[in-house]
């Protein structure tokens, strides 16, 4: 059985989705229709006092309004302007999420949208998160609008009980599919029959860094709130467990005063935590000093700082970069150089996020490593912003068939 | 005091003084003999508790996370020495925890558990209904919580009879019978705190079973019953009405399997109540220091008994407060205390988890 959301309403089977049971197709690419779907959907979003206290969705508001959509098709102008070749979308898309509380499938989705495709999006049974099931609300709202009702075609989002059966025949019957879950996940997929042609966008199990430099002490000072209200938001935005979330961090500086300007960030976070982050504490608490004690028999890590259990430092023995446990937990060392922080890159390695680096360094910095590595660099603070770039993918144009015309 | 004569002491009969004095004399000894012979332990002392040597007093002692036990093997005797390997998960399913036990430390497990419940069902075998049925033990090999409990109660008692058929279905002849035939004798009656009112307190009777001269034991928590707006006291009174057995004869039990020596019964007050051989501290989940008596926080539990493996000083993940100390109303010394929950399974999951059941 599938329980629909986005209807709802229960299918029988995958042929009574709306996405996959119909095989007229009557949106373009970047169609205004889409464009003012997603504006009113915006408008919903950033009206509903619901999700004050949940930023991502906020940011989410304001990225699909229409300024932001209208930027998106900007940098992608070339898609349009050649004479060689027009652009359709590619057909079907189905969208597998996580079962955390990123919302980073929502903005595939959406570009998929964008790019003119049906959309099938299978949400996790377990997923019990309020305010995605706020924003499905939304959704249905607007599709009940009589401008909007046809898009009740491109717009499911179902969920069923894990079935590799249910899987396969929604894989086997469209044309591009989204990934989100990792590796274990993606192998399973792997597995399914699919359309030969099917396009495939995988994203994988990956982890993330933030990189703090410093090359004067008395700049660091003076921008000190600045930085950690910034790395808070980074490290706490989805219990720090968004593939995009911060699990090490390295400082980097030529100081003698490495250790103190340690504990200082160590302070702020503390303090900063303690009076914003309301996962409870009991728990977390736990989780971490289970994670402690691990780490340190593994020999993972030779010294912590944990007199808060709002977060936990704890130093990095070998170049190996675990993923922490998140809800505060991160690995880091102490750096001289920022060439320092090549041995801790690797092809698992998604963003860097960043002060006090300029383009020209990151630049010099990426082309001194592996081609495969690292698929992001941004600044502090911008860790789970989400863009049509993702893990080397520009997701909308993936989402994009090219006709040659000659 | 040495070790021996201290637990030959009787229960429940150390104050505060004595008990503050030889406890952590014995506890300090059982701490350095585990700095020198677990290399986890020390290290875990040294980087996270930042402590080499000894400590100078009881709060100061390292411990560690009782989940541990789940993803590490933890020793502190070599490999020849280990006599058996306790295993016991939580739920089917979960991940066991191990436990290393060699001879003197599975004696001592056995020995410590018989003097606190002999102080309240006497020296001598009783007659016993385990409320569960015999399929609870089928795999020998790990045990869940509930299995491991009742064979670590059912070796105080004699006749045993389990109580529920394999459908849970309450054998109401067979109790009737095992009540008439041994009518006017102690029997002991063990089983877990839900399965206890599930199928028998609320069972459906057709005829009377007397069971007033019933100990009943009861342990597992009371998470499930709480949900149903069920209280220690309602508990006791439907038991009470429906078998006749005497509210002051039934106690609630807490412990666990990876603290062994650490059986806290229930006392005159409805608390549970640190025997001997162990000891509370309430730590403030923020950042781990000791709360004072009447606060809630996690509840540390340290025993002198597990020389075997590093587990003599963990932290539960369940959330208590120190209800009082030395004044119970039975007479019995010590701190006690009362269970608030447990920390919610800190429901933390990565990107990475879609396939993952």
């Amino acid at each position: 059985m599938i329980t629909g959301i986005i209807p709802h309403k229960q299918f029988k089977s995958v042929q009574e989705l709306p996405a996959l049971n119909t095989s007229s197709y009557f949106i373009d690419v970047a169609d205004n229709l889409i464009i003012n779907f997603l504006n009113d959907l915006s408008k919903s979003i950033l009206k509903e006092s619901f999700f004050k206290p949940e930023p991502s969705f906020i940011a989410l508001g304001f990225w699909l309004r229409r300024t932001n959509i209208r930027r998106i098709l900007t940098e992608n102008k070339y898609i349009e302007n050649s004479s060689a070749f027009i652009v359709k979308p590619i057909g079907k898309v189905f969208h597998l999420c996580p079962s955390n509380v990123d919302t980073m499938f929502i903005y595939s989705m959406v570009l998929a949208l964008l790019a003119g495709n049906k959309n099938v999006v299978r949400i996790s049974s377990k997923l019990n998160n309020d305010y995605i099931f706020k924003l499905f609300e939304l959704f249905n709202d607007l599709l009940e609008r009589e401008d909007y009702k046809s898009l009740i075609e491109y717009i499911n989002v179902v969920t069923y009980e894990r079935s590799d059966i249910l899987n396969e025949e929604i894989s086997s019957q469209v044309n591009g599919r989204i990934i989100w879950g990792g590796d274990e996940t993606v192998n399973q997929f792997k597995q399914y029959k699919t359309k030969p042609k099917v396009k495939d966008l995988f994203f994988t199990d990956k982890v993330s860094l933030s990189l703090i430099n410093i090359d004067n002490e008395d700049d660091f000072n003076r921008d000190f709130d600045h930085i950690i209200n910034k790395l808070y938001n980074d490290i706490y935005t989805f219990n720090q467990k968004g593939c995009s979330s911060p699990h090490s961090l390295f400082i980097v500086s030529k100081s003698k005063n490495k250790q103190s300007i340690l504990y200082k960030i160590y302070q702020g976070l503390s303090e900063l935590a303690s009076t914003n982050y309301d996962e409870d504490i009991s728990s977390i608490a736990s989780l971490k000093l289970n994670q402690s004690v691990i780490d340190i028999i593994e020999n993972r890590v030779t010294e912590t700082l944990n007199s808060s259990n709002y977060i936990t430092f704890s130093k990095l023995e070998s170049t190996t970069v675990p993923h922490s446990c998140g809800a505060g937990y991160l690995y880091y060392n102490l750096l001289e150089n920022i060439y320092d922080i090549k041995p801790y890159i690797d092809n698992k390695t998604q963003t860097i996020t960043y002060t006090g680096l300029s383009k020209p360094q990151i630049i010099d910095l990426l082309d001194t490593l592996d081609v495969e590595m690292v698929d992001r660099v941004v600044p502090l603070g911008t860790a789970l912003d989400f863009d049509y770039i993702w893990d080397g993918y520009n997701i909308f144009m993936e989402m994009l068939s090219f006709k040659s015309i000659k | 005091m040495n070790f021996n004569q201290y637990i030959e002491q009787e229960q429940f009969s150390l104050s505060k003084s004595d008990k503050e004095k030889h406890f952590f004399n014995l506890l300090n000894k059982l701490n350095s003999h585990h700095l020198s012979n677990s290399d986890d332990y020390k290290k875990i002392s040294s980087i996270y508790f930042n402590k080499k040597e000894n400590v100078s007093t009881i709060e100061s002692v390292p411990f560690l996370p009782v989940s541990i036990f789940k993803n590490k093997l933890l020793t502190s005797v070599s490999e020849q020495n280990i006599y058996k390997i306790l295993k016991s998960s939580g739920t089917t399913g979960s991940v066991p925890s191990q436990i290393v036990l060699d001879k003197e430390t599975a004696a001592l497990q056995t020995l410590t558990l018989s003097k606190i419940l002999s102080h309240i069902i006497g020296k001598n075998r009783l007659p016993m209904i385990i409320v569960d049925s015999k399929a609870v033990l089928k795999d020998r090999k790990s045990f869940t919580a509930r299995g491991a409990g009742i064979l670590g109660v059912s070796v105080f008692g004699k006749k045993h009879l389990y109580a529920l058929d394999d459908d849970f279905d309450l054998l109401k002849d067979q109790l009737k019978e095992f009540a008439e035939k041994y009518n006017g004798q102690k029997i002991l009656i063990f089983g877990f705190t839900f399965m206890v009112w599930q199928y028998l307190a609320t069972a459906d009777l057709d005829f009377e079973i007397d069971l007033s001269n019933a100990i009943l034991i009861h342990s597992g928590g009371w998470k499930k019953l709480q949900s149903m707006a069920v209280d220690n006291q309602t508990f006791k009174k439907t038991l009470f009405n429906k078998y006749n057995i005497q509210p002051e004869n039934i106690y609630n039990f807490y412990g666990m399997v990876e603290q062994v020596g650490s059986v806290f019964l229930e006392n005159s007050e409805g608390y549970l109540h640190c025997p001997n051989f162990s000891e509370i501290i309430i730590r403030d989940p923020e950042d781990f220091s000791v709360l004072p008596h009447g606060k809630e926080g996690l509840i540390q539990i340290l025993s002198i008994i597990p020389k075997s493996y590093p587990g003599h000083s963990l932290l539960t993940e369940d959330i208590g407060v120190i209800m009082g100390e030395d004044d119970a109303s039975n007479g019995w010394k010590g701190k006690y205390f009362k269970i608030l929950g447990r920390a919610k399974k800190a429901e933390i999951r990565g990107c990475s988890d879609t396939f993952k059941k």
